[in-house]
């Protein structure tokens, strides 16, 4: 009889996820906006962490558009270049929008997006690059 | 994890960010839930599928009986799951607007939204 499941199937796997490979030892420790920190986004925006804070936000979208390019093409039907080009400018955008102080897009909501939003987007790009993960096109 | 879930999500989730706070946030957490579903075998995917099934309940609620600006029905479906997240056993969501919050609250809304399309109430 053939198998139709792999072994992996019937392990469980429901244990919360610890990220792997994401934060090396010497690595300098996620930075988000927090209030009782900073005192407030101005304070945060002049603080010394804040380019730490920023270059890591980055990092984590970056990586999503370079994974899109990376793989777009390993999969059944392949995502097309042009769909390819659209997600990396919309999160270019999205770059631009999170650090664009003038045009302030998220307004008194930048708090949010600068805490919850960036250890959202951190958490993400840590499964989406999960090493352990094994390819399985089907 | 299969490659193809884990370019879906980027694929899905690539222009939520560009619309407002309360979309931004609430894709960012669908994305999470997903990938952690996906690589959770059945109970992960069970837990998925209801999740979906009480967000497409609750957004068929709301467009019945809320009127609001397009597209910003996202805070009121929040404001329903934020409500009965322990009835579910659903992570609690994000709540931007507390005033929405607390006047979906003083509704009385409990699981209606839920029940009311299977004739139990």
């Amino acid at each position: 009889m053939r198998a139709t499941f792999s072994p992996g199937f019937f392990k469980s796997d429901t244990q919360e996820f610890l990220p792997a490979n994401t934060v090396a030892a010497n690595a300098p420790l996620p930075v988000n906006y927090s209030k009782s920190r900073y005192d407030s986004i101005d304070g945060f925006l002049q603080h010394t962490d804040f380019p730490v804070f920023k270059e890591q936000f980055t990092a984590s979208i970056d990586q999503l558009g370079q994974f899109m390019l990376d793989h777009a093409q390993a999969v059944q039907p392949p995502i097309t270049p042009a769909r390819v080009d659209q997600i990396r400018n919309d999160l270019a955008t999205l770059k631009t929008r999170l650090f664009d102080h003038d045009q302030n897009f998220y307004s008194s909501h930048t708090p949010i997006v600068y805490q919850s939003g960036k250890e959202y987007f951190g958490y993400i790009a840590a499964l989406v690059a999960d090493d352990k993960c094994r390819f399985m096109h089907v | 994890m299969p490659l193809h879930a884990r370019l879906n999500v980027i694929n899905e989730l690539s222009d939520k960010p560009l619309v407002c706070t309360g979309g931004f946030i609430t894709a960012l957490q669908q994305a999470i839930g997903t990938l952690k579903a996906t690589r959770s075998g059945i109970g992960g995917a069970a837990m998925q599928r209801k999740t979906s099934m009480v967000e497409a309940s609750a957004l068929a609620h709301v467009k019945r009986t809320h009127r609001y600006h397009a597209g910003s029905e996202v805070h009121i479906v929040n404001a329903y799951l934020d409500h009965s997240a322990d009835h579910f056993g659903l992570a609690k969501r994000m709540i931007l607007f507390p005033l929405l919050s607390q006047a979906i609250r003083s509704r009385r809304p409990s699981l209606r939204f839920v029940h009311e399309r299977s004739g139990k109430f």
